[in-house]
């Protein structure tokens, strides 16, 4: 997984600069939110739910060796394949093999977050196959050349008038046709649909595996997740090595906070457990089921203290929620994951120097872990990726020598009252009525929007002692 | 269970930046009826170490912190949630393991309070003989809200201010992007996350809005006196300690 | 899947899971932090109940793995009112027969309402409505063979042809109360299509199929799962919300969703 040329600072200019996107993105989260809290305020003892999907994961993950071994086992029986694909080009090659192998010329392609992080869609275009997104946001997507800023909704970037436009543009579209949003929804229909019926092969991601019964679960709302897994004579199922839960009646717990979470539904339109191909006797169905297990690093961080990221059920929430990804939209993040599970993802799955800024791109405010239907702790993580970017020298110099200051006169009181005293001092000139107007070098990033306060001439522990007749660092009781 | 005395960790920003907020937090204290003692060589939790991956520097910090605290037995008061959390969660989670640190660690967070927990909880008082004039807002700072669960006690106090009304601050729950070093690292999205803050701020009616944290105060402060604005953001304890009614100064 | 594919999965991840830190593995609010679990070698680190982030232990017997409850509650209605409630919320529409009659009435009043003569319907056998068929065809209607050949030339002109019609009409193997939901399991005589590539759907389904939830149904309705190669729950029309979180009914599966609760 690589990160987007753009360095982290310029992306996040540019980001701020799309007033449209970010009044879009501010919008969009704010109703996501709201019918996220009512759709969750509904289950009888959230909490004690969220406690079970948690524990599910983490049961799951655990022994997830025996779980995914079990799973293989049942996908066998049900007539399915498997392959386990250690890299994101281990997938990409079975893929595209197996589409070469059997005349494939048109893919139709539910939502699937791995298949953008391994890049799969470039490789199987390049090889001559007409590749074709069915959700209706990463349509549009595809469509206009961008990139999803959402794991869930991931037109969340563009308004109406933007996707109109790339409807005109890219399929020439009248302007009846893209008057609305139903309008524009019809004429998605309408074009995808020529796609599903004459599709060779249909790509998926996979909400959940079930190991008891070699399924996998499929949530969408539009029922592209339903077509391209039917119709097609061969689907394949993207699924990250992580995404599976051990029995049926662990899939309903998760089935409940899924759609409450992420998009404030009790359930999505469609929960599709799919167990293998078409059955003897059965009138439809694909002739061909094939489930990827993709690795492509998640078996290092399985094997950390960052294991708990992979317990995420990618429902989107922590993005809504994260007043820093309502600030910078998506894109900024510069990864296919974004927003605070992102942050985690990232450079878990892509080592901390390629993603070394995400896990500082946060004030640590919780919101995130708030909001998670698991209960992961991001706080907790994004500490850790800041330690181990610390080690692996990604931090700026001017804040190690700060931190290294700190920890130094923070030991010796005395030198801490000394450098207050020395640091009052200097800033006094500097200061306005008790404000400095313009911090110097790295510091200045603060008062481009706002005053600092300059430190007092005595501390409260120098008054105090004071008070006391005596000095602030003499070790006896005051 | 009402203790007679505390210990004060008064917090280096209190002390340094605003020591008239370590004044109000005596003065309420006191007027409580609970007396205040100042562990004597307080310098920093450790926390912007901590928050900035310099795991040394935050346990060593730590170690010198839970020293000065455990020179008494008292329970220990501070007026800051982020601080308060550092040292009630992250001292255990990071010095847990050590065989020396570990005990002292889990016996100081086992009696350390913020401070409007304190009054509060422990204390269980809500009128504190404040008086002020005006209308008052509350701005819940991140880590006491979500680390320590701290809402309806500084609220509780607020309600408890004879002569002020209160009012809700829209979006109160939302982080106002100070977080530490990310103030200066990220300074273009923290002034953004900033603005959103301030703005409701300024459209929430109230003349003061009280915060647990100088911290996210002096950024909030500093942003509003940037924009000349007439409302004031303050530390809870010079609200209640009547140090900071709508014309006085922040400091 | 080969054996030595097989094998290097196993061996990777069995190396992985042994190291790895798992919070949260069992006890209700177990605390996420690094510190809280034993090193003592045992596999994949599984932390144990603790206290919550306000520091107060807040322990709910009801957060047991298996007995917390996940439905809504339930405001004292019968299932079938529930169910009516939750699917009219989403613009499916209910119908009520008490005989293969008046379900046949309704299927032709929709038909008429569409203009249309020819459905894509389960088998009788499928749907467990004996002679709904013929009644169907007293009324005028036929129902299309949904048999999809395997194998081209046959399979694009058949699934053109197909994907003309306008009505498809299912039984179900259960309804969810809480959700409005239609369940139902793909087998013999039980085409996808006809729930899926038709603008329009009517499902009937059997009152005393209704249960209260997706976490009740697979908790104890395994044998669905393993029925047939697709077991999907239908809740409501197609939507999307992708353009700016606008809601707009009838992407790619109906459009139009109808339930008949048959009580016969």
């Amino acid at each position: 997984m690589n990160p987007v040329d753009v360095p982290f600072y310029r992306r996040v200019e540019e980001a701020l600069g799309k007033t449209r996107m970010r009044q879009a993105v501010r919008h969009t989260s704010g109703r996501a939110m709201e019918s996220r809290r009512a759709a969750i305020a509904e289950l009888d003892s959230s909490d004690a739910v969220r406690d079970q999907a948690r524990a599910i994961r983490a049961r799951t993950l655990s022994a997830l060796d025996q779980h995914l071994d079990t799973f293989v086992t049942n996908v066998e029986k049900n007539g399915g394949t498997v392959f386990f694909a250690e890299t994101g080009d281990d997938a990409v090659d079975y893929i595209r093999t197996l589409a070469r192998e059997r005349g494939v010329k048109t893919i139709v392609k539910g939502k699937s977050m791995v298949s953008e992080e391994i890049e799969l869609n470039p490789v199987l275009e390049a090889d001559g196959m007409e590749v074709v997104e069915t959700d209706l946001g990463e349509f549009i997507v595809q469509l206009d050349n961008d990139k999803p800023s959402h794991i869930v909704a991931p037109i969340l970037h563009k308004t109406k008038e933007d996707c109109a436009r790339v409807f005109k543009e890219k399929l020439g579209a009248t302007d009846e046709e893209v008057a609305g949003v139903p309008q524009m929804t019809q004429l998605a229909r309408r074009v995808l649909r020529k796609a599903f019926l004459k599709a060779d092969m249909g790509i998926s991601g996979v909400n959940f595996g079930v190991a008891e019964t070699g399924s996998i679960c499929i949530c969408t709302n539009e029922g592209n997740g339903r077509l391209s897994t039917s119709m097609p004579r061969i689907h394949v199922a993207m699924m990250g090595m992580e995404r599976l839960v051990p029995t049926a009646a662990d899939l309903g717990v998760m089935l409940e906070v899924l759609g409450r979470s992420g998009t404030g539904q009790r359930l999505t339109v469609y929960s599709n457990i799919l167990s293998g191909p078409r059955r003897p006797g059965e009138p439809d169905g694909p002739e061909e089921f094939h489930v990827v297990i993709v690795d492509n690093g998640r078996s290092e961080v399985l094997a950390g203290e960052l294991a708990e990221i992979l317990y995420c059920i990618r429902c989107g929430a922590c993005l809504y929620a994260c007043p820093v990804y309502q600030t910078i939209g998506g894109h900024a993040y510069g990864s296919v994951y974004s927003g605070p599970v992102g942050s985690v993802l990232s450079p878990a799955l892509a080592g901390i120097h390629a993603f070394h800024e995400l896990p500082h791109a946060s004030t640590l405010c919780g919101a995130c872990k708030e909001v998670c239907p698991v209960r992961i702790d991001i706080p907790r993580m994004l500490l850790r990726l800041r330690a181990k970017g610390v080690e692996a020298g990604e931090s700026p110099q001017w804040v190690s020598l700060g931190i290294k200051v700190l920890g130094w006169i923070g030991t010796r009181p005395r030198l801490f009252g000394l450098a207050g005293r020395v640091a009052a001092r200097v800033a006094g000139m500097a200061a306005t009525d008790g404000w400095i107007r313009e911090l110097p070098a790295h510091l200045a990033g603060w008062t481009a929007t706002r005053d600092f306060p300059a430190p007092a001439k005595e501390s409260f522990q120098e008054r105090w002692a004071k008070r006391q007749g005596r000095s602030s660092t003499d070790r006896s009781r005051s | 269970m009402r203790p007679a005395r505390v210990q004060l960790l008064v917090t280096c920003l209190v002390d340094r930046f605003f020591p008239g907020t370590g004044e109000s937090v005596v003065s309420v204290l006191e007027r409580a009826g609970v007396a205040v003692t100042l562990p004597v060589g307080q310098t920093c939790c450790g926390q912007p170490a901590f928050n900035a991956g310099y795991d040394a520097d935050s346990r060593a910090l730590a170690r010198h912190t839970i020293d000065v605290l455990s020179a008494s037995d008292d329970p220990i008061v501070v007026p800051s949630g982020s601080c308060g959390d550092m040292v009630i969660h992250q001292y255990v989670a990071m010095l847990g393991d050590d065989p020396e640190y570990g005990p002292k660690a889990r016996a100081i967070a086992a009696r350390t309070y913020e401070l409007t927990t304190f009054l509060t909880r422990v204390l269980g008082v809500t009128d504190v003989g404040a008086t002020a004039t005006g209308t008052l807002s509350y701005h819940a700072c991140c880590h006491g809200l979500r680390g320590l669960g701290i809402d309806s006690e500084p609220k509780a106090l607020l309600a408890g201010v004879r002569g002020a009304t209160t009012c809700p601050l829209p979006e109160a729950e939302v982080c106002c992007g100070f977080g530490g070093l990310f103030a200066v690292k990220m300074a273009d999205i923290s002034g953004e996350m900033l603005q959103r803050k301030l703005d409701a701020i300024e459209a929430c009616g109230a003349d003061v809005v009280a915060v647990t944290d100088v911290s996210c105060g002096m950024h909030m402060a500093g942003g509003l006196r940037r924009r000349g604005s007439r409302v004031r953001v303050v530390h809870i304890a010079d609200v209640l300690a009547g140090a900071a009614g709508p014309n006085a100064e922040p400091k | 899947m080969t054996p030595a594919n097989r094998a290097r999965m196993r061996e990777v991840i069995s190396r992985a899971v042994r190291t790895g830190l798992f919070p949260g593995g069992v006890g209700p609010h177990a605390a996420g932090h690094a510190h809280d679990h034993d090193h003592g070698g045992e596999p994949g680190h599984l932390t144990h109940a603790g206290t919550n982030d306000a520091g107060v232990d807040t322990l709910p017997t009801a957060a047991i793995a298996g007995t917390a409850s996940v439905a809504p509650p339930t405001d004292g209605l019968p299932r079938r009112e529930r169910f009516r409630a939750a699917l009219d919320a989403l613009a499916g529409v209910i119908h009520e027969a008490r005989s293969i009659d008046e379900a046949a009435d309704v299927v032709a009043a929709i038909a008429a309402r569409l203009d249309c003569k020819e459905l894509l319907a389960w088998s009788d056998e499928a749907m467990d409505l004996p002679g709904m068929t013929a009644a169907l065809q007293a009324r005028g209607l036929t129902t299309v063979d949904a048999e999809l050949p395997q194998a081209e030339p046959a399979r694009a002109p058949r699934l053109a042809a197909l994907a003309q019609l306008t009505l498809g009409l299912t039984g179900a193997d259960a309804g969810l109360a809480d959700t409005g939901s239609v369940v139902v399991a793909s087998g013999p005589g039980r085409s996808r299509m006809a729930s899926l590539l038709v603008p329009v759907h009517i499902a009937v389904l059997r009152v005393d199929r209704l249960v209260d939830s997706i976490s009740g149904l697979l908790a104890t309705r395994g044998d669905l799962v393993a029925a047939g190669s697709n077991l999907v729950a239908i809740t409501g029309p197609s939507r999307t919300a992708d353009i700016e979180h606008t809601l707009s009914r009838g992407v790619h599966g109906p459009g139009e969703v109808h339930v008949i609760l048959f009580d016969a």
